[in-house]
């Protein structure tokens, strides 16, 4: 039995979002199950599923993912802070 | 991790996630308690598949096959959580389920002879488990508070299928009243048991507060459903029948009369009246269609 | 429809499809607590009370929308005053019966819904229209599973010997008859002729045998166990439900 992750677009436009996991078969099974497990009473209009096998997961933990999250540099300051206050924060 | 930095994140207010290097001691309290959880949402549809094909009118059959439906949604849902968190396989917790002891709420424990029975449970006890589960949106474990999400919304049509149903039967006829009353009088005490006895009597409960997996106290639960659901019942043009039910105004506290917490303790220890009737549909299904799991099945 | 007036051929056409999905919606949402898994079991339910709503369409259509008359044709008649086809009263939830059930009904009622809405009745044609988003995805499922379920070597032993007693059954399901009033005779066969051809292809590609004809009777029981259980609560309390 494979187990598969499930991912709902609700709207166009919207990301797919992980809504959780069905086990089954094969995908067209587990599109079968997901469809009547997940979206039974919303609107939908885009529905993945995905073989768990088949999704790589980061191994970085949790501070190396974010790493990027503090970089100052990256950040805009907003309208109206002068051009020279973004190079002073370096 | 260790358990005091769990409980430091816990409090304020992080969530957890199977990846991360949890306690001993949190994953044997979480996988207790939603263990329990899903294998009330299998057997009680047991009780509910029961009773779909009885429903009286097109509309009830139609109502209470979706709430039930629901409840077979939400077993799935908390057992993926589980088979995650315990690596165990879907078919080694199906199989647990008609062989081991069953564990799971002390309302499917009993029998459900009269369609008073169905009703009553969909209306009252559905309508008691939105609180505590709703609650559970910011439990600590991740996993089960997403799962919640969808649970949750469905818990708010299940009352009101509940309500639609109590109330065609209580209009329906002398009759039916009457069995609705009759019906109450059986299932009060199952429903005052049913949030727990206070914490102070349970450690387990103080356990699952302090690792953020439970965030209410059984006796607030309890009085808050009394304060909601004591009108709605006397609305409903029945009594509630307890003799020592009161409301005190001084201390905005709700007396009743104490359950017996040893029946319900019992239950999970060899006292079930229909337990061993549940394990044995599930058996039946499962074993009925055996030939149809795949050759790579676990 | 008051009590009392003579029933058309078209209302008791109409009733005749009502009852053939009211059987098969209580039969879904009934073994729907006790098939193979907890997904299948989730899309049963779902596909029985599908079911269940195009039953009410059919009878509202027979009985002018009202709702009493409705109930009362479901829940006062007697078993042998229905018009379902026996296979719609086929009550097992032995994956095999179901599956089987499943595929020749919802493949089977697809073409005669075809045929129906082909016909001069836009009210029906508008009314089975509407069904279609729901019944495409009934098709999917039976055949999807039929498909998946017969990748396993031994599905043939379980499968084969119901539809040596099924498949003649669910012709039945064409009878000229009973829906002369919605279409004509010549267009209904004409459907149950295209069905038959690819039923039987689609059955042959996955290793099952059409018989010529059938090694049995279908069992029986189901319309009795369905009415014993409609029936069940009424005597315990009587009222209006």
């Amino acid at each position: 039995m494979t187990i598969w992750e499930v991912f709902v677009q609700t709207e166009g436009g919207d990301p797919f979002e992980h809504v959780g996991q069905v086990e089954a078969p094969n995908g067209d099974t587990a599109t079968l199950a997901a469809k009547e497990h997940f979206v039974r009473r919303d609107p939908c209009v885009g529905l993945w599923v995905v073989d768990r096998e088949d999704v790589r997961s980061a191994s970085w933990p949790p501070d190396v993912l974010a790493s990027g999250h503090e970089k100052v540099y990256r950040r805009s300051l907003g309208r109206g802070a002068p051009d020279d206050v973004l190079a002073g924060r370096l | 991790m260790d358990i005091e930095e769990l409980k430091t994140r816990v409090a304020a207010g992080e969530q957890l996630e199977p990846w991360m290097d949890l306690p001993e001691e949190y994953i044997s309290a979480a996988k207790r308690m939603m263990e329990f959880h899903m294998t009330s949402e299998v057997v009680g549809p047991v009780h509910e598949f029961w009773w779909v094909p009885k429903a009286p009118s097109l509309e009830a059959k139609m109502i209470f096959a979706a709430k039930s439906q629901d409840e077979v949604g939400h077993g799935l849902g908390l057992m993926t959580v589980c088979e995650d968190l315990t690596g165990r396989s879907r078919a080694s917790y199906i199989e647990e389920m008609f062989d081991g002891p069953p564990r799971f709420m002390n309302v499917f424990h009993y029998p459900w002879d009269e369609w008073a029975d169905p009703v009553i449970v969909s209306w009252l006890i559905d309508g008691a488990e939105i609180e505590r589960q709703t609650t559970l949106l910011k439990t600590s474990y991740g996993p089960y508070a997403r799962a919640m999400k969808k649970i949750v919304k469905e818990e708010g049509f299940h009352y009101h299928c509940g309500r639609f149903l109590a109330d065609r039967m209580v209009h329906a006829g002398a009759e039916p009243k009457r069995q609705m009353q009759d019906g109450l009088v059986r299932w009060w005490p199952r429903i005052l048991a049913m949030f727990g006895p206070p914490d102070s009597k349970s450690t387990h409960g103080e356990t699952l507060m302090s690792f953020g997996l439970k965030l209410s106290e059984n006796e607030a639960l309890r009085q808050s459903y009394l304060t909601k659901f004591v009108p709605r019942i006397l609305e409903m043009g029945l009594e509630v029948p307890d003799n020592n039910l009161g409301f005190d105004e001084d201390t905005q506290v709700w007396s009743y009369t104490e359950p017996d917490w040893e029946e319900f303790r019992g239950l999970l220890r060899g006292g079930s009246p229909v337990g061993a009737d549940l394990q044995k549909a599930l058996r039946e299904s499962r074993l009925l269609n055996n030939w149809m799991v795949t050759k790579d099945a676990a | 429809m008051s009590a009392g007036t003579e029933m058309s051929d078209r209302a008791a056409a109409l009733i005749a499809l009502a009852d053939d999905d009211f059987a098969v919606g209580h039969v879904l949402t009934s073994v729907s607590g006790f098939g193979p898994s907890l997904e299948i079991n989730v899309a049963l339910s779902s596909m029985g009370q599908d079911e269940l709503g195009h039953s009410r369409a059919y009878y509202a259509a027979a009985f002018d929308d009202d709702r009493d008359a409705i109930n009362r044709a479901i829940y006062e008649r007697a078993g042998s005053d229905f018009r379902a086809a026996g296979i719609s009263w086929l009550y097992d939830h032995a994956w095999e019966w179901l599956l089987i059930k499943s595929y020749l009904f919802e493949t089977a009622d697809a073409h005669r819904r075809g045929a129906i809405a082909r016909g001069n009745d836009s009210v029906l044609t508008e009314m089975v229209t509407r069904m279609e988003s729901e019944e495409v995805y009934h098709l999917d499922f039976w055949r999807g599973w039929l498909a998946t379920t017969c990748e396993n070597d031994q599905a043939a032993d379980h499968l084969q010997p119901v539809l040596d007693v099924a498949w003649h059954a669910a012709q039945e399901l064409f009878d000229a008859d009973r829906f002369a009033a919605l279409v004509e005779p010549s267009v209904l066969s004409a459907a149950a002729e295209s069905w038959k051809e690819e039923a039987a292809a689609e059955l042959n590609q996955l290793g099952l045998v059409v018989p010529d004809k059938a090694a049995g009777a279908l069992p029986t029981g189901g319309l009795e166990r369905v009415m014993d259980e409609i029936h069940a609560v009424q005597p315990m309390a009587p009222g209006r439900w």
